[in-house]
């Protein structure tokens, strides 16, 4: 597979009639058309996207019982499920070991979002024992039944995004053949036989994200969105995270601020790994709660 | 450096950790290539605590060069200009904005000759505020204020009557990885960049007008870059493998004297590219081949190298 793009190979997938002339140089649908290598069959997903204004007090604290709501509407909408127990038991079973993984560097998960899970998945019925924070060697992920993909919403210099599909690179044992260009590939780690098949949940955490790659955090980038993304697509959650990346820094700079490296990695899990759907016409938005600042227009 | 036992309530730690050339990347999660390309020595860590407050954490990096640090900064021209130092600044360049220090959201990043200094609170208060700024005040006294690199002399501030440098998106660079960061040109090093090369790149906009900005499509503003290689045959390799990897024609053969000029029709406008013994010249979208031969005629070749040689013809 080539990893190898040029500022032309963009330039003509917006020329070329494979996506509308006027699209961003380095928007999801160029990104798409950019990696495409062959027709793929329709794909539709849901992404849940839930906010609430009173999710962070206003020095950016977590809210416990605004976060545990929203957590349950969110589980509630991914499953269709009456109540937030009857969803989480939908998804996990006493059976399972369930591995949370979490992002622990550069804008990291919230770590009440994370004991919001777990104390979720006992109350549906998962022992205690049985829930393990999953995030480092493939071990990890082969010691588990399922996975709960929870990473932070974030920008990433070495990934252009760097949320779901990053969120998993340790289980690869060298993630530094995933960075730069070669993000293009991050799409095979979810293709590790002690991964595939195993993510039930994807749950991003969008209470404060970082719409600028770093690699140190710069606050200036940081900003209460006070929201949970979450779906059963990890490829289709990306694509809406990447969205709101996109917005906030065309929103910041009054122009576009194209993310390098580009995001390859979000189209090439759609059109090259067959993970998902990164194409916003096949994505549907199942909205909830606070709608100021939503970016997803 | 020996940084203040104090900053207001906040105590230095008694440890220090110092991060050399091998330990960047740890340290930065594997992201440690931004400080490598402007050529990184080592990096003093230091943290402030006090009761009931987030710590102040002070990251002083040490680079080769002044030039670098300026590099480092140049990455990111927005946040609240500060003075940290008294007395007149060096000549000004009309190519960047005249800020040494940058303030924002808790964060302090401050050029000081061969030291970025980061200063952050993990939590932004009036007082952290006040004292992150006392701290960034004892790192920079009584050290030099060197003058920005001088290969930023290259740009030109207009191009004819129609195109103005955007100050705020100046960068100075090494590495191909912060050249795609300023400019996303692709994912090969096309441009033969190193920890040899110095390369400045601007963003230009039409004069009097911010209408391009708000340009959601894919049409960009023209950029200037600007290479300074470590000799005329490295430049020389360079344009080839420029030409090669990104435009249809491949390079013609140089006249010493001369240099060689060309201009390209791409998918979106022009590039333009102008080589002089060690010193490259791009132009990227332009939208005509005349405003390309604009630039290129208004970029100076006769800068002064970065230990006072000169570089160009």
């Amino acid at each position: 597979m080539s990893i190898h793009f040029t500022r032309r190979d963009f330039m003509r997938a917006t020329t070329g009639g494979a996506v509308a002339v006027g699209s961003s140089l380095f928007g999801l649908d160029t990104l798409a058309a950019v990696v495409a290598q062959t027709k793929r069959a329709p794909r539709s997903a849901t992404v849940t996207v839930v906010r609430d204004a009173q999710a962070l007090t206003a020095s950016h604290d977590v809210n416990r019982p605004a976060l545990q709501r929203m957590l349950g509407d969110t589980i509630v909408r991914v499953t269709g499920k009456p109540t937030p127990k009857a969803a989480w038991q939908s998804m996990f079973t006493p059976r399972d070991v369930v591995g949370i993984v979490p992002t622990p560097h550069l804008n990291p998960t919230h770590r009440e979002l994370y004991d919001a899970v777990s104390e979720a998945l006992v109350d549906a019925g998962v022992p205690a024992a049985n829930i393990v924070n999953a995030n480092g060697g493939i071990e990890k992920a082969r010691a588990c039944t399922a996975l709960v993909c929870l990473p932070a919403l974030k920008a990433h210099w070495l990934t252009g995004i760097g949320t779901v599909l990053k969120n998993y690179i340790l289980f690869s044992g060298s993630p530094r053949n995933y960075h730069d260009q070669q993000n293009v590939r991050l799409g095979e780690v979810w293709q590790l036989p002690d991964v595939k098949g195993k993510t039930r949940l994807v749950l991003v955490d969008a209470l404060r994200p970082l719409c600028d790659k770093g690699p140190q955090v710069d606050p200036r980038y940081l900003w209460d969105y006070n929201g949970l993304i979450a779906g059963t697509d990890p490829v289709a959650v990306e694509s809406v995270a990447l969205r709101i990346i996109l917005a906030k820094r065309q929103q910041l700079r009054g122009e576009p601020w194209p993310l390098s490296p580009p995001p390859l990695c979000v189209a090439a899990a759609d059109e090259r790994y067959g993970l998902g759907t990164s194409r916003t016409e096949e994505i549907k938005l199942n909205t909830a709660g606070w709608a100021e600042g939503l970016l997803l227009a | 450096m020996t940084l203040p036992p104090n900053a207001g309530p906040w105590t230095r730690s008694a440890s220090t950790k110092r991060i050399d050339a091998r330990g960047i990347f740890d340290y930065m999660d594997g992201a440690g290539e931004l400080y490598v390309g402007y050529r990184f020595d080592h990096l003093d860590v230091y943290e402030y605590t006090a009761p009931g407050r987030d710590p102040i954490l002070v990251e002083l990096y040490s680079m080769q060069t002044s030039d670098d640090v300026f590099g480092l900064l140049s990455n990111d021209w927005g946040g609240e200009p500060v003075s940290l130092q008294q007395g007149p600044e060096p000549s000004g360049m009309p190519q960047v904005p005249p800020s040494r220090a940058l303030y924002g959201g808790g964060l302090l990043r401050a050029w000081s000759d061969t030291i970025y200094a980061r200063v952050s609170a993990s939590r932004e208060t009036p007082e952290s505020r006040e004292q992150v700024l006392a701290l960034g005040r004892a790192i920079v006294a009584g050290r030099e204020r060197k003058a920005p690199p001088a290969l930023l002399h290259a740009l030109p501030e207009r191009a004819g009557s129609a195109f103005a440098i955007r100050r705020d998106r100046t960068w100075f660079l090494r590495s191909p990885l912060v050249l795609n960061a300023a400019y996303y040109l692709g994912s090969e090093n096309m441009l033969d960049l190193s920890n040899d090369t110095e390369a400045v790149i601007a963003s230009y906009e039409a004069a009097g007008s911010a209408a391009a900005r708000s340009n959601g499509g894919a049409s960009s503003r023209p950029h200037v870059l600007v290479v300074r290689y470590a000799s005329d045959a490295a430049a020389r390799k360079a344009l080839e493998h420029f030409a090669a990897a990104y435009l249809k024609a491949q390079a013609p053969p140089a006249s010493a004297q001369a240099g060689v000029t060309g201009i390209e029709q791409i998918e979106h406008g022009y590039v333009g590219y102008r080589l002089q013994r060690s010193i490259l010249a791009v132009v990227l979208d332009a939208p005509g081949a005349a405003d390309a031969r604009s630039f290129l005629d208004a970029i100076r070749f006769d800068v002064p190298g970065p230990t006072g040689g000169h570089g160009g013809v």
